[in-house]
């Protein structure tokens, strides 16, 4: 077990160097492209001058940069709730609780629709890469040509178009309906959320499992001609043992490691999606945002993805360690 | 006189590729007699391991298998699902080729063992785990071994892990190509020593594929060599061994012996082989043979038995060590 | 591995480089579709001025017309030719991903090569910037940069080609990593061939073609991504692109006004390029790495 940790505590410091590479990156971009945050906001809004006052004041702008860059981290890092300053459209709204609010709905909806694709790709991919070149093989690498070869918000709006405006078997948008008055967590209330949350799901799970399903197919690719593989054929081992013990059991470790990679793919696309369903998550925020020139809200919105996604990151880095052996007992 | 475990008859496998058809192995005649230990030797390519697959039933599309294989009795080649799943491990295991390899990196040994048994005979995970600790004591390994993964286990560990999975299920025929590879001389004595016994004790006929003649001399009754595919020559290995009758078997006894004399593998065989695809039908060896004549060049030489009852195929089969 | 290279050698040292090449291209069936398709797009781009019947922004009829002779995909909420943006809108489409898709295989190729052939703490400290950026939600991080720089072509591009080189850096080192440790490049190490000789002359052209693929890759990458800018509002406004039509699609309630080709189309369009693209960068790889394929063996 000695080495586990030792792997462990490596991730555990990679994650937090990313993360602080990430926060530079939100503190410094602004700063390197316009004068100060502050010029940019003013020049692209009308401010009270009580807001550009607090503005100053939060930025610090009379320090250092480095003076500056270390102040951010203590507002952001070091204070909870991470003072991420204030939203000026929903002015005297925190980031930070406009943040609260939105991200449960985006974390549901990636995380489970991550969790179908991944599961229903590496299903797939498990299956056409051990029956090369067979029906569900071609399905596979086709749909995955088309899928990947489309914007994804673009799926999003067909599936609203076909769905929802034309079949309406889903709401065009919202995560519940207005009407709703049922008591939050109730059944009923449940069965409106998963109601609306369907067509942003569909949208994408269709869009991530041929990306899954490609992974994990060109794994096998791989590991089929392993020489483990021969023999377990030779041994004459069930087909179910064959595909799970020696495929999949094998497939899985690149496939958690590019999970996690993609993540931030997913997620993005998701922001895009989430605006075309106007779903009250960190997308529709974002784009708000983005329209009322809401600066600290951007920065903020950027600030919670980066900690969603190398936290999430780490968690496969876990999943990782547990489900090697080679790491597990070292 | 014994009974054959397997007779190849006429068989030719054959891959398709880009360039031609690939003949791995063309047109070869064996019977091995249980109870024997068998040797085919040849260097890497020759389709030694190909044959050792086509025992198993394991050529894989696209390649392509004429001629029959009976083994025990059996018909493989017409061998298909269950029936064929069942039929391998049970009748025929294989040694594979650089074990490490061929054990599952993500399963403990104890698993590894297990699912075999469970797999073919049923029987639940303790009974099989019994017989695993024993098959373990056997190939004189611990039974703390089988929580242990590959990749915590030596090369020669492994070796012995991969035997005592040829024997689990006291197959009347165990295939070992290469046994030896890739380990150190110390461990490759030790192999083939524990192989033989393990062998005698379960009264299992044996393969033995390797490209070093020496070990071939030291563990089997008969022999047969090959080159591009086919067999140049076979018979009892001691008078293969001791008066090659084909130029090709005693080019291969040359190169094994300054392999063994320096230490290091000076010059083998002159020439290369030609590639295995879209073969001439001449002489295979032709190219590289030092005794060559035109007839030699322009057909194939047809099988000769010498009185010894070996088989040869060579329009000059030298006898002894004459011209040398 | 082994495979790859032994594919690779033959075909850049023993048959003669680009002409097996081109001539294996167009003897497959995908290749020969997607080249079709790309050429098909590069005339329309060249001619938009002669095909496109009006100015994109020219408002020549009434708003939300719906498709009809003289307007192939009808009108826009201002009145203006859908027929007409998404032709032009093409051309741009096909600038920014082109343009993008050198910007990111000149970066990738030199991170990558630098990277694997240096070595060392070069390599780590290079590799490591390129995980972080891996790990990073790109789009999202676009959108982040656009949203200071303000929208526009150029920092469209800009955030593009930044954020997309990582992936293609990647590639080339590890394909760099396996040449070095290959018998001719290590045997020219040690004759004593100039460094600059054993990158250009010996490592790049065996990773030329492998490099392409994923350069058309990177073109559909870059039309994606601005798309997506666009659709938020991030992209150019005063020219257009296929994603500034389905941007006006949307804001401008395509769905409500029988306006499913006008926001169909530009989809169509990029997902035909990007089938294209994945179609000849699919040929190329399976020129130089067969194991791969659906199509035979």
């Amino acid at each position: 077990m000695g080495l586990s940790v030792r792997f462990l505590v490596r991730r555990a410091l990679y994650a937090v160097l990313t993360f602080f590479i990430a926060l530079l990156m939100i503190f410094i971009i602004p700063r390197l492209i316009a004068v100060s945050p502050v010029e940019i906001i003013a020049a692209s809004q009308q401010l009270p001058p009580s807001v550009i006052k607090l503005l100053t004041a939060q930025f610090g702008l009379d320090k250092p940069l480095y003076i500056q860059f270390l102040l951010y981290i203590k507002n952001v890092v070091f204070t909870f709730p991470p003072n991420l300053g204030f939203s000026y459209e929903y002015y005297p709204q925190s980031v930070w609780s406009m943040l609260v609010i939105s991200l449960p709905w985006t974390l549901f909806l990636v995380g489970s629709s991550v969790a179908v694709s991944a599961f229903v790709g590496t299903m797939a991919g498990l299956y056409a890469g051990m029956n090369r070149g067979k029906a569900l093989d071609k399905l596979l690498t086709y749909t995955s040509m088309a899928t990947q070869s489309m914007p994804y918000f673009w799926i999003a709006i067909m599936f609203q178009i076909i769905l929802a405006v034309v079949l309406r078997l889903f709401p065009i948008g919202g995560a519940i309906s207005i009407t709703d008055t049922s008591p939050v967590m109730s059944l009923e209330y449940i069965q409106d959320v998963l109601y609306h949350a369907m067509l942003p799901m569909i949208t994408i799970v269709v869009a991530t499992t041929p990306v899954y399903a490609i992974i994990m197919r060109n794994t096998l690719a791989d590991i089929i001609r392993e020489d483990y593989m021969v023999a377990g054929e030779a041994k004459g081992l069930r087909k179910s043992r064959l595909y799970y013990k020696y495929g999949l059991r094998n497939g899985i470790l690149p496939i958690v490691s590019l999970i996690a990679v993609h993540f931030g793919y997913v997620v993005g696309g998701a922001l895009l999606v989430e605006i075309v369903f106007s779903y009250p998550g960190v997308g529709t925020l974002l784009f708000n945002a983005i329209l009322s020139h809401d600066y600290p809200m951007i920065q903020g919105v950027f600030y919670i993805l980066g900690i969603t996604v190398i936290g999430a990151n780490f968690i496969a880095d876990l999943i990782y360690s547990y489900i090697d052996p080679r790491i597990r007992y070292s | 006189m014994a009974t054959t475990i397997a007779d190849i008859r006429g068989l030719s496998v054959t891959f398709p590729s880009k360039k031609g058809t690939v003949r791995a192995v063309d047109a070869v005649d064996l019977s091995i007699e249980e109870g024997s230990i068998f040797g085919i030797a040849g260097e890497s390519g020759c389709g030694k391991t190909t044959i050792g697959l086509s025992l198993l039933g394991m050529i894989r599309e696209p390649g392509s298998v004429e001629g029959t294989i009976a083994v025990n009795g059996k018909d493989v080649t017409s061998l298909r699902g269950e029936e064929r799943r069942l039929f391998r491990w049970k009748e025929v295991s294989m040694v594979f080729q650089g074990a490490m390899n061929s054990l599952n990196p993500v399963s403990s040994v104890g698993e590894q063992i297990t699912e075999v048994i469970i797999d073919h005979t049923g029987g639940t995970r303790k009974e099989a785990m019994n017989r695993a600790a024993d098959l373990l004591r056997k190939v004189r390994l611990p039974s703390d071994i089988l929580r242990r993964y590959p990749h915590q286990l030596s090369g020669g560990q492994k070796q012995r892990v991969v035997i005592a999975m040829a024997i689990a299920l006291s197959p009347k025929l165990i295939i070992a190509d290469e046994p030896t590879t890739a380990l150190d001389v110390v461990s490759q004595e030790h192999i083939l020593r524990l192989l033989k016994e393990v062998v005698k004790a379960s009264g299992s006929t044996v393969v033995i594929i390797s490209h070093d003649l020496s070990l071939i001399a030291d563990m089997c009754d008969r022999l047969a060599v090959m080159y591009l595919g086919r067999i140049v020559e076979s018979g009892r290995a001691q008078d293969v061994l001791s008066s090659p009758a084909h130029p090709y078997t005693r080019a291969l006894i040359d190169s094994n012996i300054t392999l063994d004399k320096r230490g290091k593998k000076v010059e083998s065989i002159p020439g290369y082989p030609p590639s295995p695809i879209n073969l001439p039908s001449n002489c295979r060896f032709s190219g590289r043979c030092p005794f060559a004549t035109n007839e030699c060049f322009d057909s194939e030489p047809p099988a000769s038995t010498l009185e010894d009852g070996r088989v040869v195929y060579c329009y000059h089969p030298r006898h002894g060590n004459e011209g040398k | 591995m082994k495979i790859r290279e032994s594919k690779l050698e033959r075909l850049f040292r023993t048959e003669s480089g680009t002409d097996t090449f081109l001539k294996k291209l167009l003897m497959s069936r995908g290749g020969m579709t997607g080249l079709i398709i790309l050429c098909a797009l590069a005339v329309i781009s060249l001619l938009s001025s002669v095909i496109a019947p009006y100015s994109p922004y020219a408002i020549i009829a009434k708003p939300y017309l719906s498709p009809s002779s003289v307007h192939l995909f009808g009108t826009d909420g201002l009145g203006r030719d859908i027929f007409s943006q998404m032709i032009y809108g093409t051309s741009l489409s096909l600038e920014i991903g082109f343009v993008s898709a050198i910007g990111i295989t000149t970066i990738g190729t030199l991170v990558g090569i630098v990277s694997g052939y240096v070595g060392s703490y070069v390599d780590e400290v290079l590799m490591r910037f390129v995980d972080v950026m891996l790990v990073i939600p790109s789009i999202a991080f676009m959108i982040f940069v656009s949203t200071i720089m303000g929208p526009g072509v150029i920092s469209v591009l800009t955030v593009i080609i930044v954020f997309g080189w990582p992936p293609m850096s990647r590639m080339v080192r590890s394909q760099v990593l396996s040449l070095k440790k290959r018998g001719f490049v290590e045997s020219a190490v040690v004759s004593n061939s100039t460094k600059p000789f054993i990158l250009f002359r010996m490592i790049l052209p065996n990773i030329t073609s492998l490099i392409l693929a994923n350069a058309l890759l990177a073109v559909i990458y870059a039309i994606i991504a601005d798309a997506s800018l666009a659709f938020i509002g991030l992209a150019s406004t005063t020219s257009y692109s296929w994603g500034t039509v389905l941007y006006n699609a949307q804001v401008e309630g395509a769905i409500y006004h029988n306006g499913i080709l006008w926001i169909t189309l530009p989809g169509l369009a990029i997902a035909v390029t990007g089938i294209a693209m994945t179609l000849l960068a699919r040929a190329f790889g399976d020129i130089t790495d067969p194991r791969y394929s659906t199509e035979g063996r």
